[in-house]
């Protein structure tokens, strides 16, 4: 046999080149077809930032609502607006912004190339996006869950659906990624802490949401044909198991993995027993599984024994992820900066908010239906958004290839901080006085305290309004500005983000990743170099 | 940075499958929760079939005992279309995904017959409106299967499927299983307790 042809000469492929698919793309006529996981993570992230504005600014205005006389101020429209605000701080803030973290850094955590499914996350955001556009609009028209347009109610329930259906897809993209794409040697008990409790949220929102989809199919099914399956009006308490307690530890969920990834880093030391945050985690999925509180369908529900003990046992999981924070701090030499201090402060009020749910558990106490259950919604998903500050001013440099500036940040997450302790303080304080007749009797004047309380939730609310404002305009100011690169590893990190460039190179890692043989490989490698 | 060294190649991730898994386990929610809204608010009806369904209304059995059966063939054939394609047997993979998107259609068919000889308006009453809810969410998941099939056909025509590749068939077959399983829940519930 005879050659006649040459054999093709080999293409020199430069190492930094990723699958076309995985090339990040810029600016927003991208946006649309980008499938790279850095942008659709940062698209999550900005976008829930905005709508955080809004809701925190609606939170507000429904507790100045209930002080000034009704109808001189917003015209009687408090509940709706309260609705929107607390629906929206829950699906178009809270789980959205720490869905874009996770399918911007979970990759880079567990060495993988890219989020499992990038195309499905990029729907996954424009659905939620345009499901949040319609449940705006919803209101506008007069709908939302209580809304007096029957039309404008329809189009709530499409928009809270199509917003629950994405964010499904996007729990599935982030959870698969944890479960297939880890770099070898990284078995599940190896996957850094915010890796798995991504993967625990997304396993819980896929078990969780559905059933809100289900309900929300009878709701719309109910109000465009008037079956009367479902009793009229109660389409919000239809809903609330959403974001009320137990559901509202799964939501907060992300935040434990980022205190568990935070704190060893700034401790300069590794944790003692990562078993025990691997454990807490996980047995948030079991407390915060909260989609049998059907309380519409089963009104006796909330007194069940079984919400009692979920909803007092709800303190464990945080206790040991707190216990695990001070015990690291006390056997490493800490170094403070705002990551540690957002981790450390957001746990205390998570500790907080699982306090009041105990509270509210507690039957004799008579708490259920009150505003302490705001209080304990407050504390969670406005913790969540504390840490969420702290998560990116410690991700920025792969998030944005910048480094934001600790004294500024740190002041944020102080004055979010106390934004969420007051906000929710007052609540539970109108949980107690304005609907416990025998302990209000400690006051002489319960209207009086009432109208000050209100005040004090809406300052609490225009608080985190402002940590979130400002730090919004600090992130936007940096990363328009020429400023130098940052440092590929500034904080000295113990996980695989901070072994590739900053920010991470088409594909996530210019060269291939070795065998990975502990939770800490980065940490690892530099300890066998010095 | 530290640099770390190259590590050996990853087995192949069942990256497919796993989000596929996940997304039945999605979907095997919304039928549980549906079924058991369903079953909540029928006890609140009185908890009896002559208290809850509409007087007058005769439940088509034969057709959703039928539809049953289909179902379980369907697994059976879409299982053989997987089998096929990983001993590389084109013609035996081509034709058990064409029969199954055939009786897929006749799922289809079936449960439009139920809806026509059941007769029902839609905004009649509670039990209307929940049985149109649940079927109508179970026909648009059959929907979405034949898509799946016919995509995966078209991709096995054009060769962009084969042994090396048979995860795609994997998944559909995994989700036909799962609507089965769907079906004989929805079966049981609104079709024999009803």
């Amino acid at each position: 046999m005879t050659l006649t042809e040459t054999r093709p000469e080999a293409v020199a492929v430069p190492a930094t080149a990723g699958p076309k698919s995985l090339v990040p793309t810029r600016g927003p006529a991208t946006w649309l077809t980008t499938a790279d996981s850095a942008t659709i993570g940062r698209l999550f992230i900005g976008t829930s930032m905005l709508f955080a504005l809004g809701a925190l600014g609606l939170g507000g205005l429904a507790a100045v609502e209930r002080v000034a006389p009704a109808d001189a101020f917003l015209s009687n429209a408090a509940l709706r607006l309260l609705s929107l605000g607390i629906v929206g701080l829950a699906f178009m803030v809270v789980v959205p912004l720490w869905t874009g973290v996770a399918i911007a850094i979970v990759p880079l955590q567990v060495g993988a190339r890219t989020v499992a499914f990038p195309r499905a996350a990029a729907l996954s955001f424009w659905g939620w996006l345009g499901g949040a556009g319609l449940i705006i609009g919803s209101y506008a028209g007069h709908g939302g869950p209580d809304g007096t347009s029957p039309n404008s109610v329809g189009l709530f329930i499409v928009g809270l659906g199509l917003l629950a259906v994405s964010l499904v897809i996007a729990s599935i993209s982030v959870a698969t990624t944890v479960l297939t794409l880890r770099v070898p040697g990284m078995y599940l008990d190896r996957v850094p802490f915010f890796a798995w409790a991504a993967m625990v949220t997304a396993i819980g929102m896929v078990l969780t949401l559905p059933v809100l989809v289900g309900a929300l199919i009878y709701y719309y099914v109910d109000h465009r044909y008037g079956g009367g399956a479902l009793p009229d009006g109660s389409l919000l308490q239809g809903i609330s198991w959403s974001f009320r307690q137990p559901t509202t530890l799964l939501i907060a969920l992300p935040v434990l993995g980022f205190a568990g990834d935070v704190t060893p880093v700034f401790a300069r030391t590794r944790v003692a027993i990562p078993s025990a945050v691997y454990g807490a985690i996980g047995l948030c999925l079991v407390l915060g599984y909260g989609a049998w509180v059907l309380d519409v369908l089963i009104p006796s529900v909330r007194s069940d024994f079984l919400f009692q003990v979920v909803s007092v046992a709800a303190v464990l999981p945080v206790l040991m992820v707190l216990g695990m924070v001070g015990h690291t701090l006390r056997l490493g030499k800490p170094k403070f900066g705002t990551p540690l201090i957002a981790a450390v402060t957001s746990l205390l009020l998570l500790l907080g908010g699982t306090v009041i749910s105990a509270l509210v558990g507690i039957e004799p106490l008579n708490l259920v239906g009150t505003a302490a259950e705001q209080a304990q919604t407050d504390a969670m998903l406005l913790a969540s958004l504390v840490a969420a500050v702290g998560a990116l001013t410690y991700w920025a440099p792969k998030l944005w290839g910048r480094l934001l500036p600790n004294a500024a940040t740190s002041g944020l997450v102080v004055l979010g901080f106390l934004g969420v302790g007051l906000a929710a303080g007052a609540n539970l304080m109108l949980g107690w006085v304005g609907d416990q007749p025998a302990w209000a009797s400690v006051f002489d004047d319960k209207r009086d305290y009432t109208g000050v309380l209100n005040v004090l939730v809406a300052a609490g609310y225009w608080l985190v309004l402002l940590m979130v404002l400002s730090f919004g305009l600090l992130l936007l100011k940096i990363v328009v500005s020429k400023s130098e690169a940052v440092a590929d590893d500034p904080w000295e990190g113990h996980t695989l983000e901070w072994a590739t460039t900053s920010p991470p190179p088409p594909g996530n890692f210019a060269t291939p990743l070795e065998v990975v043989h502990s939770d800490r490989p980065v940490l690892d490698r530099r300890e066998a170099l010095s | 940075m530290i640099a770390l060294p190259a590590a050996p190649a990853p087995a192949r991730p069942r990256t497919l499958l796993v989000g596929g898994a996940l997304a039945c386990a999605g979907a095997a929610m919304l039928f549980g929760s549906m079924l058991g809204i369903y079953l909540t608010i029928r006890d609140g009806h009185g908890g009896t079939t002559a208290a809850w369904v509409p007087k007058g209304v005769t439940i088509p059995e034969i057709q959703s005992n039928i539809m049953l059966v289909i179902m379980v063939f369907i697994s059976v054939l879409v299982q053989w279309a997987r089998w096929s394609l990983v001993r590389e047997d084109r013609t035996h993979t081509y034709m058990a995904l064409g029969l199954t998107t055939l009786f897929a259609v006749g799922v289809l068919n079936a449960q439009v017959f139920i809806w026509r000889q059941m007769g029902l308006a839609v905004r009649g009453g509670p039990y209307q409106s929940m049985f149109y809810a649940i079927t109508g969410t179970f026909f648009a998941a059959v929907v979405a299967g034949i898509v799946l099939l016919l995509v995966c056909g078209f991709r096995a025509l054009g060769g962009r499927i084969g042994r090396r590749h048979a995860e795609s068939v994997t998944l559909v077959a995994l989700y036909w299983h799962f609507l089965t399983a769907a079906f004989a829940a929805i079966w049981l519930v609104v079709y024999v307790v009803k």
